[in-house]
């Protein structure tokens, strides 16, 4: 019976962990309705600095480990460490300033709500009227 | 508001001319508003301390042979086992000071022949960003002569110990003062950049056994690439031109007062040599660059090649390279690379005796400055790189390169110990850290 219960918690977690979304989240007031994947990447890896719709924007990430590497994987087809080099490359070959860091989901949604052009990700769905999600990345 | 900048190569030349001609005050500039921003940063975050830094180790068993990373680094023959090649530290600070422009100083400490504060400054630069993905940068920016040549001192930024010496060791410019257009989009093909920069140069450097330094100029330095990112693949084209001197090296004067003193064979040879010096001036070097690169997360693939020609610049001349191929095992990237120089240049081989004439000091001087520069060698590298965290890479490595005679420009040497080719094994320990 214990071994059973076992399964199905186990089978639980993985179907919940298979589930798992990420939120790519900013502004209510943001001009920008919706992002598709290439968008996101773009911002992500510097590639733009700007909504399609030519406004700015400020790109934020997570500080949390376990999200920032799937986020990473997930959204930009990239391991950890590759994403991590591609960065110093473009910081310290003076090409963009780094992005933001929000060590935890409170201080990035509260970003968020206090700048709208500040986008983030987060694995929870924002509860506040001030946020909106710009995407829905399945894992 | 919208500026528009044309690209016109006139304007680009009066910018340079002003960036050198008030490049103190624009350096002072830079510094004053990304200090200024500070204060207002602590509200709006717009100011970004970055940082990076190598501890290295390197030990090769060669007596009279130094190895150098760069050619301008301080150099001794009788170095064998030393932290001073491939240690650095470096400090940026950048500021986001009014919407589209940003101004970045970047200060890097390393081995240097001498230590002047103008000269560890690797970056001091404002940029603005007119439309989305139009970039202007005036000021002392990076010259993007190669793929690596951006970042090629932020070891945490690359796969290796250190880029390939037979590709970057000899390149002793690294950044220019002047400034550079950079445009990128995104189409269905990928994303692309093309870059223009115009600009000076000043490096410094030493003679080989260290006695001499020389102050050199890389004067109307052009460079033109084009980089497209394809999914997983990276291409780079590169052209780029400028024309050197170096005071120092010049024997012209003094080889031209010898045929006047010295007839017969000296004296001929004393006016070959003097208008091999005087044929150098104001020649152009032409770099022409191309690569490839791989890396889907578990498999990275590096390529370079690199021509390098000249109408008689005395530089290094020739066609250089190298293939790298890693592979990720989570934190665990074992390579392999092989870099080779290949040079285009003949020695000049004396045949006549001056040990009478009481000039044989400088005929061995103007010679060895001639055949100095060349370079012939090919490296066969093993190692292994450990991410111990996201900010922090230890590495291992083994080089075994061959060096060709009388082509030792890349290593530090006393005299008559280029007369014979060698094979040296460097081992290389280096810890990375960006910040």
């Amino acid at each position: 019976m214990n071994i059973l219960r076992t399964l199905i918690a186990i089978t639980l977690l993985v179907a919940n962990f298979c589930q798992a979304e990420i939120y790519v989240v900013t502004h209510r007031d943001n001009p920008a309705q919706s992002l598709n994947a290439n968008e996101v990447r773009d911002l992500y890896l510097a590639r733009s600095q700007s909504l399609p719709s030519g406004e700015s924007v400020i790109v934020y990430e997570g500080a949390e480990a376990d999200l920032r590497s799937r986020f990473i994987r997930s959204a930009l087809g990239m391991r950890v460490r590759q994403f991590d080099a591609y960065w110093a490359r473009l910081i310290f070959a003076g090409r963009v300033l780094p992005l933001k860091l929000a060590k935890q989901e409170s201080e990035l949604f509260t970003h968020l709500a206090n700048n709208v052009h500040a986008i983030g990700y987060s694995d929870n769905r924002p509860q506040s009227d001030v946020l909106k999600t710009l995407l829905v990345i399945n894992e | 508001m919208i500026l528009s900048l044309p690209v016109n190569p006139l304007i680009v030349k009066n910018l340079a001319w002003l960036s050198r001609s008030v490049g103190y005050k624009l350096l002072a500039l830079c510094m004053v508003m990304v200090t200024m921003t500070s204060s207002q940063a602590a509200a709006e975050s717009s100011f970004q301390f970055s940082g990076f830094a190598t501890l290295g180790l390197t030990s090769e068993n060669e007596d009279d042979l130094g190895f150098l990373r760069d050619g301008n680094q301080s150099k001794d023959p009788d170095r064998d086992v030393s932290f001073r090649p491939d240690s650095i530290i470096g400090a940026q600070l950048s500021s986001s000071f009014a919407e589209n422009w940003r101004a970045t100083t970047q200060l890097v400490y390393r081995d240097r022949p001498r230590y002047k504060l103008d000269e560890a400054v690797e970056l001091a630069f404002l940029a603005y960003q007119p439309v989305s993905g139009l970039d202007v940068r005036l000021g002392r920016v990076a010259v993007d002569m190669f793929q690596l040549s951006d970042y090629r001192r932020v070891d945490y930024a690359n796969l290796w110990v250190r880029p390939p010496t037979e590709v970057y060791g000899w390149i002793l410019p690294s950044s220019i003062d002047g400034g550079d257009l950079a445009y990128s989009f995104s189409n269905g093909t990928g994303f692309w950049r093309i870059k223009l920069q115009y600009g000076d140069s000043e490096p410094i450097l030493e003679f080989p056994d260290g006695s001499t330094l020389v102050e050199a100029e890389f004067n109307d330095f052009l460079v033109g690439t084009v980089t497209l990112h394809m999914d997983v693949w990276r291409f780079r084209l590169s052209y780029s031109q400028a024309t050197p001197s170096a005071e120092s090296f010049n024997f012209a004067s003094a080889l031209n007062q010898v045929a006047a003193l010295v007839p017969g064979p000296v004296g001929d040879e004393a006016t070959l040599l003097a208008n091999r010096f005087l044929r150098a001036s104001g020649k152009e070097v032409r770099y022409t660059q191309a690569s490839l690169g791989y890396d889907d997360g578990n498999w990275l693939i590096d390529t370079e090649f690199a021509n390098i020609a000249t109408s008689g610049a005395i530089i290094p001349e020739g066609i250089a390279g190298y293939v790298s191929i890693g592979r990720r095992f989570d934190e665990i990237t074992p390579y392999v690379m092989h870099s080779r120089f290949y040079t285009e240049q003949d020695l000049y081989i004396s045949n006549v005796d001056w040990s009478a004439s009481g000039f044989q000091v400088l005929r061995d001087a103007a010679i060895g400055s001639l055949n100095g520069v060349q370079i012939e060698q090919h490296t066969y590298t093993l190692g292994m790189r450990w991410d111990i965290t996201s900010k922090v890479a230890f590495k291992t490595q083994w080089d075994s390169t061959h060096i060709e005679k009388e082509r030792f420009a890349i290593w530090a040497h006393t005299n008559g110990r280029a007369s014979k080719s060698t094979t040296v094994d460097l081992f290389s320990l280096a810890l990375n850290i960006v910040f």
